[in-house]
Protein backbone atom coordinates (compact mmCIF):
# COMPACT_ATOMS: atom_id res chain seq x y z
CA UNK A 1 0.00 0.00 0.00
CA UNK A 2 2.77 2.47 0.93
CA UNK A 3 4.33 2.08 -2.50
CA UNK A 4 1.40 4.02 -3.95
CA UNK A 5 2.62 7.13 -2.14
CA UNK A 6 5.70 9.07 -3.13
CA UNK A 7 8.70 8.59 -0.82
CA UNK A 8 9.66 11.15 1.79
CA UNK A 9 12.33 12.92 -0.25
CA UNK A 10 9.97 13.52 -3.15
CA UNK A 11 7.17 14.64 -0.85
CA UNK A 12 9.54 17.13 0.78
CA UNK A 13 10.55 18.58 -2.57
CA UNK A 14 6.93 18.74 -3.68
CA UNK A 15 6.07 20.78 -0.60
CA UNK A 16 8.94 23.16 -1.39
CA UNK A 17 7.64 23.48 -4.95
CA UNK A 18 4.18 24.40 -3.75
CA UNK A 19 2.29 21.13 -3.90
CA UNK A 20 -0.84 21.76 -1.87
CA UNK A 21 -3.42 19.20 -2.98
CA UNK A 22 -5.46 17.26 -0.42
CA UNK A 23 -3.59 14.13 0.67
CA UNK A 24 -4.63 10.93 2.36
CA UNK A 25 -1.32 10.43 4.13
CA UNK A 26 1.50 12.40 5.70
CA UNK A 27 5.03 12.08 7.01
CA UNK A 28 5.39 13.06 10.64
CA UNK A 29 9.09 12.95 11.57
CA UNK A 30 9.32 9.61 9.87
CA UNK A 31 10.15 8.29 6.44
CA UNK A 32 7.06 6.10 6.46
CA UNK A 33 3.72 7.60 5.47
CA UNK A 34 0.79 7.35 7.83
CA UNK A 35 -2.87 7.83 7.00
CA UNK A 36 -4.00 11.31 7.92
CA UNK A 37 -7.29 10.32 9.50
CA UNK A 38 -10.83 11.24 8.60
CA UNK A 39 -9.98 14.35 6.67
CA UNK A 40 -7.42 14.98 3.94
CA UNK A 41 -4.35 17.06 4.83
CA UNK A 42 -2.81 20.01 2.99
CA UNK A 43 0.76 21.23 3.21
CA UNK A 44 -0.45 24.79 3.69
CA UNK A 45 -2.73 23.88 6.56
CA UNK A 46 -0.28 21.98 8.73
CA UNK A 47 0.90 24.15 11.60
CA UNK A 48 3.80 21.82 12.35
CA UNK A 49 6.51 22.53 9.75
CA UNK A 50 7.91 19.03 10.15
CA UNK A 51 4.71 17.49 8.82
CA UNK A 52 4.84 16.83 5.11
CA UNK A 53 1.88 15.64 3.08
CA UNK A 54 2.36 12.40 1.22
CA UNK A 55 0.65 12.44 -2.17
CA UNK A 56 -0.12 9.45 -4.30
CA UNK A 57 1.94 9.09 -7.44
CA UNK A 58 -1.22 9.56 -9.47
CA UNK A 59 -1.83 12.89 -7.71
CA UNK A 60 1.68 14.10 -8.50
CA UNK A 61 1.29 13.23 -12.17
CA UNK A 62 -2.00 15.15 -12.24
CA UNK A 63 -0.42 18.10 -10.38
CA UNK A 64 2.44 18.47 -12.85
CA UNK A 65 0.02 18.39 -15.75
CA UNK A 66 -2.53 20.80 -14.28
CA UNK A 67 -0.22 23.27 -12.51
CA UNK A 68 2.87 23.19 -14.69
CA UNK A 69 1.71 21.86 -18.05
CA UNK A 70 4.22 19.04 -17.75
CA UNK A 71 3.08 15.61 -18.82
CA UNK A 72 4.70 12.63 -17.10
CA UNK A 73 4.11 9.37 -18.90
CA UNK A 74 5.20 5.81 -18.34
CA UNK A 75 5.41 3.08 -20.89
CA UNK A 76 6.01 -0.59 -20.38
CA UNK A 77 7.81 -2.76 -22.83
CA UNK A 78 8.37 -6.45 -23.16
CA UNK A 79 12.02 -7.12 -22.70
CA UNK A 80 13.75 -8.84 -25.57
CA UNK A 81 15.99 -11.08 -23.53
CA UNK A 82 16.23 -14.62 -22.29
CA UNK A 83 14.89 -13.53 -18.93
CA UNK A 84 11.91 -11.79 -20.47
CA UNK A 85 9.59 -9.75 -18.32
CA UNK A 86 8.76 -6.13 -18.84
CA UNK A 87 10.52 -2.90 -18.14
CA UNK A 88 9.19 0.60 -17.66
CA UNK A 89 10.33 3.81 -19.28
CA UNK A 90 9.22 7.34 -18.65
CA UNK A 91 8.90 10.49 -20.64
CA UNK A 92 8.65 14.09 -19.46
CA UNK A 93 6.86 16.40 -21.81
CA UNK A 94 7.06 20.09 -21.04
CA UNK A 95 4.16 20.88 -23.34
CA UNK A 96 5.29 22.89 -26.34
CA UNK A 97 8.91 21.79 -26.02
CA UNK A 98 10.68 18.63 -27.22
CA UNK A 99 9.68 15.58 -25.20
CA UNK A 100 12.40 14.01 -23.06
CA UNK A 101 12.22 10.27 -23.32
CA UNK A 102 14.20 8.20 -20.85
CA UNK A 103 15.50 4.90 -22.14
CA UNK A 104 16.82 3.48 -18.89
CA UNK A 105 15.11 0.26 -17.81
CA UNK A 106 13.03 0.51 -14.64
CA UNK A 107 11.70 -2.61 -12.99
CA UNK A 108 8.49 -1.06 -11.73
CA UNK A 109 6.19 1.73 -12.76
CA UNK A 110 6.96 3.46 -9.46
CA UNK A 111 10.68 3.56 -10.18
CA UNK A 112 9.92 5.04 -13.58
CA UNK A 113 7.55 7.60 -12.08
CA UNK A 114 10.15 8.60 -9.49
CA UNK A 115 12.62 9.22 -12.31
CA UNK A 116 10.04 11.26 -14.20
CA UNK A 117 9.22 13.38 -11.16
CA UNK A 118 12.90 14.10 -10.48
CA UNK A 119 13.28 15.12 -14.11
CA UNK A 120 10.23 17.37 -13.93
CA UNK A 121 11.60 19.10 -10.81
CA UNK A 122 14.50 20.35 -12.92
CA UNK A 123 12.05 22.03 -15.29
CA UNK A 124 10.08 23.93 -12.67
CA UNK A 125 13.31 24.93 -10.81
CA UNK B 1 -10.25 13.37 -3.39
CA UNK B 2 -12.85 10.72 -4.10
CA UNK B 3 -11.86 11.00 -7.76
CA UNK B 4 -8.66 9.15 -6.95
CA UNK B 5 -10.72 6.02 -6.40
CA UNK B 6 -12.46 4.00 -9.08
CA UNK B 7 -16.21 4.60 -9.26
CA UNK B 8 -18.71 2.29 -7.67
CA UNK B 9 -19.68 0.31 -10.76
CA UNK B 10 -16.06 -0.52 -11.51
CA UNK B 11 -15.25 -1.34 -7.89
CA UNK B 12 -18.15 -3.79 -7.83
CA UNK B 13 -16.99 -5.48 -11.03
CA UNK B 14 -13.44 -5.70 -9.74
CA UNK B 15 -14.74 -7.50 -6.66
CA UNK B 16 -16.64 -9.95 -8.86
CA UNK B 17 -13.44 -10.61 -10.78
CA UNK B 18 -11.50 -11.35 -7.60
CA UNK B 19 -9.86 -8.08 -6.67
CA UNK B 20 -8.99 -8.43 -3.01
CA UNK B 21 -6.13 -6.05 -2.25
CA UNK B 22 -6.29 -3.80 0.78
CA UNK B 23 -7.97 -0.50 0.00
CA UNK B 24 -8.23 2.92 1.58
CA UNK B 25 -11.85 3.33 0.59
CA UNK B 26 -15.01 1.32 0.34
CA UNK B 27 -18.59 1.63 -0.83
CA UNK B 28 -21.40 1.08 1.61
CA UNK B 29 -25.14 1.11 1.33
CA UNK B 30 -27.02 3.34 3.73
CA UNK B 31 -29.64 1.37 5.61
CA UNK B 32 -32.07 4.26 5.82
CA UNK B 33 -32.38 5.07 2.13
CA UNK B 34 -30.31 2.48 0.28
CA UNK B 35 -27.99 5.10 -1.22
CA UNK B 36 -24.43 4.12 -1.96
CA UNK B 37 -21.84 6.13 -0.08
CA UNK B 38 -18.08 6.23 -0.14
CA UNK B 39 -16.03 5.85 3.05
CA UNK B 40 -12.31 6.38 3.71
CA UNK B 41 -10.21 4.02 5.74
CA UNK B 42 -8.14 5.32 8.61
CA UNK B 43 -4.91 3.37 8.58
CA UNK B 44 -2.62 1.21 6.51
CA UNK B 45 -2.72 -1.72 8.91
CA UNK B 46 -6.43 -2.34 8.67
CA UNK B 47 -7.28 -1.67 5.07
CA UNK B 48 -10.57 -2.70 3.50
CA UNK B 49 -10.57 -6.00 1.65
CA UNK B 50 -13.40 -7.58 -0.28
CA UNK B 51 -12.91 -10.92 1.44
CA UNK B 52 -13.63 -9.59 4.93
CA UNK B 53 -16.58 -7.41 4.04
CA UNK B 54 -18.85 -9.72 5.96
CA UNK B 55 -18.34 -7.43 8.93
CA UNK B 56 -21.41 -5.56 7.82
CA UNK B 57 -24.05 -6.43 5.31
CA UNK B 58 -24.09 -2.76 4.36
CA UNK B 59 -20.58 -2.91 2.92
CA UNK B 60 -20.73 -3.63 -0.77
CA UNK B 61 -17.13 -3.59 -1.91
CA UNK B 62 -13.75 -2.05 -1.31
CA UNK B 63 -12.71 0.80 -3.57
CA UNK B 64 -9.26 0.65 -5.09
CA UNK B 65 -7.31 3.66 -6.19
CA UNK B 66 -6.86 3.82 -9.96
CA UNK B 67 -3.22 2.94 -9.49
CA UNK B 68 -4.16 -0.13 -7.48
CA UNK B 69 -6.61 -1.27 -10.12
CA UNK B 70 -4.06 -0.95 -12.91
CA UNK B 71 -1.39 -2.63 -10.77
CA UNK B 72 -3.79 -5.51 -10.15
CA UNK B 73 -4.52 -5.98 -13.85
CA UNK B 74 -0.82 -6.06 -14.53
CA UNK B 75 0.22 -8.42 -11.74
CA UNK B 76 -2.74 -10.82 -11.86
CA UNK B 77 -3.73 -10.78 -15.49
CA UNK B 78 -0.77 -9.37 -17.41
CA UNK B 79 -2.98 -6.62 -18.73
CA UNK B 80 -1.38 -3.21 -18.82
CA UNK B 81 -3.62 -0.17 -18.71
CA UNK B 82 -2.39 3.31 -19.32
CA UNK B 83 -3.66 6.62 -20.62
CA UNK B 84 -2.06 9.35 -22.61
CA UNK B 85 -2.95 12.79 -23.81
CA UNK B 86 -2.92 13.12 -27.56
CA UNK B 87 -1.66 16.18 -29.43
CA UNK B 88 -5.26 17.13 -30.24
CA UNK B 89 -5.82 17.61 -26.52
CA UNK B 90 -7.91 14.60 -25.63
CA UNK B 91 -7.15 11.47 -23.71
CA UNK B 92 -6.95 7.95 -25.00
CA UNK B 93 -6.51 4.77 -23.03
CA UNK B 94 -4.31 1.87 -24.00
CA UNK B 95 -4.80 -1.74 -22.98
CA UNK B 96 -1.96 -4.14 -23.58
CA UNK B 97 -3.04 -7.72 -23.10
CA UNK B 98 -0.46 -10.30 -22.11
CA UNK B 99 2.24 -7.83 -23.13
CA UNK B 100 1.54 -8.67 -26.75
CA UNK B 101 -1.76 -7.56 -28.15
CA UNK B 102 -2.74 -3.97 -27.90
CA UNK B 103 -6.36 -3.10 -27.44
CA UNK B 104 -7.22 0.50 -27.67
CA UNK B 105 -10.22 2.28 -26.22
CA UNK B 106 -11.05 5.47 -28.03
CA UNK B 107 -13.88 7.55 -26.72
CA UNK B 108 -17.20 5.93 -27.33
CA UNK B 109 -15.71 3.88 -30.09
CA UNK B 110 -13.56 0.96 -29.06
CA UNK B 111 -11.06 -0.30 -31.54
CA UNK B 112 -9.36 -3.61 -31.06
CA UNK B 113 -6.09 -3.96 -32.79
CA UNK B 114 -2.76 -5.71 -32.56
CA UNK B 115 -1.01 -2.47 -33.17
CA UNK B 116 -1.60 1.20 -32.64
CA UNK B 117 -3.24 2.57 -35.72
CA UNK B 118 -3.05 6.31 -35.56
CA UNK B 119 -5.29 6.62 -38.59
CA UNK B 120 -8.32 5.38 -36.73
CA UNK B 121 -11.11 7.87 -36.49
CA UNK B 122 -11.39 8.29 -32.76
CA UNK B 123 -12.78 10.84 -30.41
CA UNK B 124 -10.80 10.59 -27.22
CA UNK B 125 -11.87 11.70 -23.74
CA UNK B 126 -11.77 15.15 -22.22
CA UNK B 127 -10.87 13.75 -18.80
CA UNK B 128 -8.04 11.35 -18.03
CA UNK B 129 -10.12 9.40 -15.55
CA UNK B 130 -12.94 8.93 -18.04
CA UNK B 131 -10.38 7.35 -20.35
CA UNK B 132 -9.15 5.11 -17.55
CA UNK B 133 -12.70 4.10 -16.62
CA UNK B 134 -13.34 3.04 -20.19
CA UNK B 135 -10.07 1.14 -20.33
CA UNK B 136 -10.80 -0.69 -17.09
CA UNK B 137 -14.29 -1.58 -18.30
CA UNK B 138 -12.80 -3.02 -21.48
CA UNK B 139 -10.06 -4.84 -19.56
CA UNK B 140 -12.65 -6.42 -17.27
CA UNK B 141 -14.20 -8.04 -20.34
CA UNK B 142 -10.88 -9.71 -21.10
CA UNK B 143 -10.71 -11.66 -17.83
Amino acid sequence: MEKLFVPFELAKQLKEKGFNEPCLALFNNSNTPIISGNTPVYNSKTEDESIICSPLYQQVVDWFREKHKIELSTTSWKKESAIGGIVWYYSVNDIGKPCKFNCIDHETIYEALTGAINEAFKIIK
Amino acid sequence: MKNLFVPYEIAKQLKEKGFNDGCLGRYEQKSENGNIQFRFNLNFEDTFCNHNDGDSELIICSSPLYQQATDWFESKHKILITSQKEPFGKWIALIINDYEKIHIGFGNKTVYSNHIDINNDYEGFIDKYDALNKAIEEALKLI
